[in-house]
Order: C-alpha cells, then structure tokens, then sequence
C-alpha cells in the first residue's frame, strides 16, 4: 500500500530527476517527459528527428542520471541479432571448452537503439522480446533482463533510403512516440555556450536509484482514474478507427487502421505518470491530452489517399480530439 | 475527518433527478400542450360547442403528462461518475471528485483518497450550478405553460373571420342565437325570409309589401344558409341551434311548410265562404270549430310568422277590422301562392300543382340540371356564367338585357321589364313580379327558358336563378339554342365565396329547395 511518505519521496525523486535532466539537455521539455513517462510505465520510447538534436545525448543523460547501466546499439543494415542479444561462445577454461554466452548490448537497463529503421527486420525484431517480455531468449536459454529497463530509439525521418520502416508490431510495442524538433533560438544559443564553453558537457551524477524507480512505478500504477475518464479514452481510441462511427471523416477518408487496445493502455498508463510528473493524485483531462498525440501517433496507418497525401497523422489526431465529446 | 462523500453523492443524485424530471416533464408537457392547442383550435374553428368545464379536458392532459414525466425522468438511474466527472469540470476540479469516487469504489483509505478529500471538501460548494435546469427545459416549460394559457384564452376570445365567409357567417348566426338581448321580439324584427323561398321573395319584395306578404329587410345574399334553413323551418333566431341538416330534411320541411300553408289557405277560404254565405249578422265571427282548427294548423308548425300574426288577429277577434277583412288579407297573402301552386306550366305539365313561394321542389331544378348535364355532358364552359357578384347591379343589368332573346325565350323579368306577368310560372297573382325596382334590387331574376331535349323532343321551360352560370349553345342543325349549366363554373363560384367542399351539397340542394319545381 502506498503511503503518503511513498508519494511524496516518489514525486521528489522524480522533480529532482527532471532538474537534472534539464540541467544538461536544453529544451525539449516534452521529449524528457516522455522519456520519463516511458521509464514509469514499463514502456519503451521511439524519439524521430533529424541528427544532431540531442537525442542520445537526452539518452545518455536520462542513463547517468538514474545510475543505471547504459548500452548503445547502432543500427545498421548489416547489424546482426546476434550483435544485439548476444551468442554462445567457445570459451577455454582450465583446458575445458564449453559454450559460454556472451550478452549483446540489449542487456542494460537503457538501451539506445540508434536509428533503428537502417537494421533489417530481422535485427530489429531481435528486440521485439527484449521491450515487451523483457527477456531474450538465445537458443533454449531465456535470460531475463533486468529492470528497470527501457528501450529509447531513434530514427531519421529525412534519409529514408535504405531504411527498414519498423513493421506494426514492433512499432506498437512502443509506448510513445516522440518527435524531436528544432530548438528555438535562445535554446540554440544556450546549447552553443554549453557545448563550447569551459567544460563543455557534463553527464549529472545519479540522483535516483533502481528501488527509486520502482517505488515511483506503484505510485503511478495506484493512481486513480474517474471512470468517465476512462471511457473517454477509450472513444477518443474507437475514433481513430475509420469504421467506427464515432471516427471524423477524415479518419475514415484517410486512415486504414486505427490505434490498438494497447493504446488505449498506454494512454491510460502515460497520463497517469504524467499526473504523477505534474504532482498530482489523480489523472486529470489534460493529463490525457497532453499523452494523446505521443501516445497514438504512430499506431495509425495510413491508407493509400492518405500517404499519397502525405496526410500529416497530428492533424487527424486533432481532429479525433475535436471530434470526440467530453461527456458520453 | 474524511469529507462525507456519501452525503454528497446523495445530495447529488437528488439534484440529477430532478433536473432530468423536469426536463422530461417540461418536454411532455411542452407536446401534450401544444396538442391542447391544437385540439382547441380545431373546436373553435369547428365551432364544436362545449361547455366550459370541458376546458378540463385541454389542461389536465398536459398536467398530467408533466407530473408523470417528472416521475418518469426521476425514477431512472443515473451514472453517478459520469455526473461527478460533468460537476468536476463544470467546477474545474480536475476530475477530483470521479477520481474520489473511484477510489471509493475500491475501498480502503489509500493517500490518494485523503488528498483528494481534503482538496473538495471546501470547492464543492457551488456544484449545484454544474448541474442546472437546462436552458431547454426551462423553453420547454414556459412553451407548455404559453400553450395552455392560449388554448384556454382560445376558448373565451373569439376567433376573427373573413367577411363573407360560410365561417364568418356561422360565426354571426351563432352569436345570435347565443345572444341572450336578442329577445322574440327582435327576431320578428329580424330579417326573414319565412316561408317563402328566398328568390321568389326577392323579386316580390315591394309588391310584397304591398300584399302584406311577408318580405324582406336586408338583401338576400346577406343571409346566411342557417337563416333559411331555420325560415324553413320555421323557428325564430333565438331558437335556432347550428346543427347540420340534410337534403332531405330541407326538402322535408318544404313539403311540411307547404302543407300547412295550404291547410290555413283552404281553411281561410271556407272561412270566407261561410261568412259571405252567411245571412246573419254576426256570421263574421269566428266559430269555436273554426278557431280550433286553425288553432291546430298553427300548432302543426312551418307558418311564417306573418301569417301566424294574421291568424292570431282573426282568432283574437279584433276590434279594428272584421273578420272578414283580416281573412281576405290572409288569403291574399296565401292566395297569389296558391293559385300559382295550383296553375300548371305553359306547357300543360300535368304534374301535381307547384308553388314558386311556398312549395319548393327540389327535385324539379335538378332534375332539369341533370338533363341539360345529359344533353351536353362536355360543352361546360364559363361564357354563359352570369356577374361574379351580386351586387355588381350593371352587370346584372346587362345580363338581363343581353341574354339573347327568341320566340322561346321570352324573359319574364330583366331590366326591360315583364312583358307577360302571367306567364311567370303561370302564376297570376304573384305579387311586385311586373315591379322593375323591385327586379333591379333583387339578386335573383326568374327567366322562362325553353328548350328541346334532343332533335325532336319537346319543349321545356325552365327558371334560371341569377347567379347560376347558364350559357346558350347554338342548337345543331339550325335549331334554336339551348341554355348549359357550367358545372365547373358553378364550382368555382361557390369556392370563391369560400363555401366548404361539404358545404357546397348543401347549398346546391337549398338552392334547388328554393327554386320553382324545375321542369
């Protein structure tokens, strides 16, 4: 049972996280949420940008921050399931040979998959165990991962040739799907002085632990829901569904498949954590809407029209949110 | 100590309810009363008498239907976090108090549920107006109330009507014979057309006034059908009751109105023969059998109350004349009619004896309609229809004098004047027919027509009544013309006038009743 010393060191630790966080990484305010959001959840996040936006630097500061173990896999078309989980080995010990398995990188507690879509679906579905199950299974041996863990990817949306889009059932395992945009202005300036200027950066010292984390995963898990609420999230996830009658006419003039019941979970979860981050007890409207894109914005595919159209996915997102009322 | 979330739930689904009641009763009553007004405009235009208690009947339904709505939208169940989750944003609460109720649902008291009581125990004051009588509700109630004072006010207001108009003039009949100052004697005063048909009347209004038959006051066409209908039957206004009558009880209290005219007539006749007969001096007093039986006829009913004074005068034995006198100007005033009634058509038509005044047959002018409908079934056209008005008196006039003029058609009466006063009807005596004010006054004019039923059939002769759309057609082969009735035109006319659809059978048969026996 939570007690109240539990939610408050929880919501501390978490406040104490953040600043740290910010501390390094200079903007991106939502991407760090939702990193964030991601770890309390149990989920895995995929951030999309163009290169040089900070993406694994966030990676690595979320990592030192927490002083969990930290892996890095670069995804290229030649990468191999077996760099990613780890082999069996020979090894010779006391002149006897054996088999010994040698872990991948997907072993850590923040794994950075680094584009992703330039592996092939092979490699890429080398992880599908590792982010739902979290555990890797290499021959007839299931070794389990250790928690906390999370799966941060990237991917380029600009250099899509000899790219692997993730297929559906990888995507979807993903918990939310950030964007990472341009800083603005002074937000550029302030990450030249920090870069350029005396020490340059400086990965933070942990400030919160594995038990941290998981204390901090029942206080959002325990954190009540109105049913109302409930059931808005789950019209807002019927809406994006083109058969539904519920749906916007564009939804069903553009969208071939709507959001999974996983999304409604992650919807539900994500706006729990994000009440939790924002300090309150209880999941509010605007927890919801601040989770609403970034939890559903890449679980809907597109039909034909609609990528012929280059429809944006945000804009339908909004119109389901329009289009769905508050009150049943 | 924890908020008393159970008391305000209860508060709550109190509120919920009777909110929801009232916006289903406001919706119910809303349509029950606008139903009301509908039934009574209905009941007014209809003119469908009813008392005044019956206005129970238009305002208790609504009532009701608002008392069992309520209790209907009272008695449903409602979806408690759904209310809260409304109240939480009416109140910005940030869906604390459906949170709470969550957790309430769980059981227990975790953290959350302390920190949650302790944020709405003093923010829930005003949740009252998160759930308020909806705008429509109110609209709904405030229509039902307006209906209901309209349809009740509908009941003591009367309606306005068109002038002229079959309910204008129901309207005025009604308003008569409700009229409690429109007492007996009034109604003697009142226009009239007692006992004789209003077109006969019509062209021997002066004459008649001459004659002492009984004439009229007002122009014919300001009368309405119910004035005739009650002269038929010969009841005053005051009497009169707006009940719908048959064709056959027009014709039916013709025949009675005949019949008892012509009863006074042959009593007054013998009367008078008894008296001239009589050598002694007192012979023009009434015998006792002799009062008692026009005492009878006057209590059989259908006499005009004309003649009704006249009887009651020589029964009374009047001091001012003698019998004698009063009973020659009784049988004068009968006399014409009946001697009219008694005298056959130029054509030596051996049916039973017509009078133009008192014995209307309706049957005879339909029936002639239907032969000249035979005759040319297809040739209806508007070129023979007479003024659309009866008070266009040039045009009647020219009518009169324009109607073409042959060896069989001689006009009895028209703006040259009667050349054969004889030959109206073949009536002798009937009174002011040779008079030319009284022919240009009247609305109706008699006209002799006669015609041929096919190549070789024989002569007819006809009344026309002016107003009646009648167009000579030139006869094939040479043949003289005969005269069509525009059926259509006919139709028109009386859709003009605004004569109900229903109505118009009616009119046609009253028409029918009060022209001469057709041929």
């Amino acid at each position: 049972m939570i007690t109240e010393r539990d939610l408050e060191a929880a919501q501390t630790v978490f406040r104490r996280l953040t600043e740290s966080i910010e501390g390094v990484i200079v903007g991106h305010g939502e991407i760090i949420r939702a990193a964030l959001i991601a770890l309390l959840c149990k989920g895995n996040l995929i951030l999309e940008g163009v290169p040089g936006l900070g993406k694994t630097l966030l990676v690595r500061t979320l990592a030192a921050s927490l002083g969990l173990e930290f892996s890095r896999i670069q995804f290229t078309p030649d990468l191999m399931p077996a760099d990613i989980v780890g082999t069996d080995i020979i090894t010779e010990e006391s002149g006897r040979r054996r088999f010994t398995f040698s872990r991948g990188p997907v072993f850590a507690n923040i794994v950075l998959a680094d584009e992703i879509n330039r592996a092939t679906p092979k490699t890429q579905s080398a992880l599908l165990e590792a982010m739902e199950e979290r555990t890797v299974t290499v021959g007839s041996h299931t070794y389990e991962l250790e928690e906390p863990y999370i799966v941060l990817a990237t991917q380029n949306p600009i250099e899509m040739e000899g790219t692997y889009p993730l297929p559906e059932a990888q995507i979807d395992r993903f918990l939310l799907k950030a964007n990472v945009g341009f800083p603005s202005l002074d937000e550029l300036v302030e990450i030249t002085v920090r870069n350029t200027e005396g020490e340059g950066i400086r990965l933070p010292e942990p400030t919160a632990t594995a038990e941290d984390i998981h204390t901090a995963r029942e206080v959002v898990r325990e954190i009540p829901i109105a049913e109302g609420l409930r059931e808005y999230v789950a019209r807002l996830v019927f809406a994006t569904h083109p058969t539904s009658e519920h749906a916007p006419p564009r939804i069903r003039e553009y969208v071939e498949y709507g959001a999974s019941p996983r999304a409604a979970l992650a919807l539900i979860m994500g706006a729990k954590a994000h009440a939790f981050l924002a300090g309150e007890v209880n999941v509010r409207r605007e927890d919801i809407h601040a989770l609403f894109r970034v939890a559903l914005t890449h679980r809907l595919v597109l039909n034909f029209k609609g990528e012929a159209e280059g429809v944006p996915v945000d804009e339908l997102l909004n119109d389901v949110w329009e289009h769905v009322p508050a009150h049943a | 100590m924890l908020f008393d979330f159970s008391r305000f739930l209860r508060s709550v689904d109190s509120r919920a309810r009777t909110v929801r009641g009232l916006s289903v009763g406001s919706a119910a009553f809303a349509v029950l009363s606008l139903t009301s007004l509908a039934g009574m405009l209905a009941v007014r235009l209809l003119r469908i008498p009813f008392p005044y208690w019956a206005l129970a009947a238009f305002v208790g339904p609504p009532l009701a239907a608002a008392a069992f709505g309520y209790a209907i939208g009272r008695s449903r169940e409602l979806r408690l976090p759904h209310l809260l989750l409304r109240i939480d944003d009416a109140l910005e609460l940030n869906a604390r108090l459906s949170s709470l109720y969550e957790l309430r649902q769980r059981g227990g008291h975790s953290v959350f549920r302390q920190r949650i009581e302790s944020e709405v125990r003093d923010v829930t004051e005003g949740w009252r107006a998160a759930l308020p009588v909806a705008r429509r509700t109110m609209i709904g109630g405030s229509a039902g109330a307006f209906f209901v004072a309209l349809a009740v006010g509908l009941a003591f207001v009367p309606l306005p009507s068109v002038p002229g108009s079959p309910l204008d003039m129901l309207e005025q009949t009604s308003t008569l014979s409700e009229d409690p100052r429109v007492d007996a004697s009034d109604s003697q005063a009142a226009p009239s057309t007692e006992a004789v048909a209003p077109s006969t009347l019509r062209i021997g209004e002066e004459a008649g006034q001459e004659a002492g038959v009984p004439s009229l006051d007002a122009p014919d066409r300001d009368q309405t059908l119910e004035d005739v209908m009650r002269d038929l039957a010969g009841t005053s206004p005051d009497e009169a009751v707006l009940v719908p009558i048959s064709p056959d009880e027009v014709e039916q209290l013709a025949r009675q109105q005949s019949e008892a005219l012509r009863a006074i007539s042959q009593l007054l006749e013998a009367i008078r023969d008894r008296i001239e007969n009589s050598p002694e001096e007192d012979a023009s007093e009434l015998t006792e059998e002799e009062i008692e039986a026009l005492q009878r006829e006057l209590e059989r009913g259908g006499v005009p109350p004309e003649v009704q004074e006249g009887l009651n005068e020589l029964m009374n034995r009047p001091q001012s004349r003698s019998a004698e006198e009063i009973v020659e100007d009784l049988i004068d005033q009968l006399g014409g009619d009946e001697e009219r009634e008694g005298s056959a058509p130029q054509e030596g038509d051996p049916g039973p004896p017509k009078s133009t005044a008192v014995t209307p047959n309706p049957q005879g002018i339909e029936d002639f309609l239907d032969e000249l409908e035979r005759a040319s079934p297809d040739e209806a056209g508007p070129e023979g229809g007479l003024p659309a008005g009866p008070d266009d008196a040039s045009d009647r006039d020219s009518e009169g004098e324009g109607t073409p003029s042959s060896g069989e058609r001689s006009p009895m009466i028209g703006a040259d004047g009667v050349e054969n006063p004889d030959q109206l009807g073949g009536s002798e005596g009937a009174p002011g027919l040779s008079d030319e004010g009284a022919e240009r006054e009247a609305g109706f004019i008699r006209e002799e027509e006669r015609g041929k039923i096919g190549t070789e059939g024989s002569f007819i002769n006809e009344y026309a009544t002016e107003g009646v759309p009648i167009e000579w057609v030139p006869g094939s082969d040479g043949d003289e013309p005969t005269p069509r009735v525009s059926y259509e035109r006919i139709t028109s006319i009386l859709r003009e006038r605004g004569v109900p659809e229903g109505a118009m059978e009616i009119v046609r048969d009253y028409f029918n009743a009060i022209t001469e026996g057709g041929s």
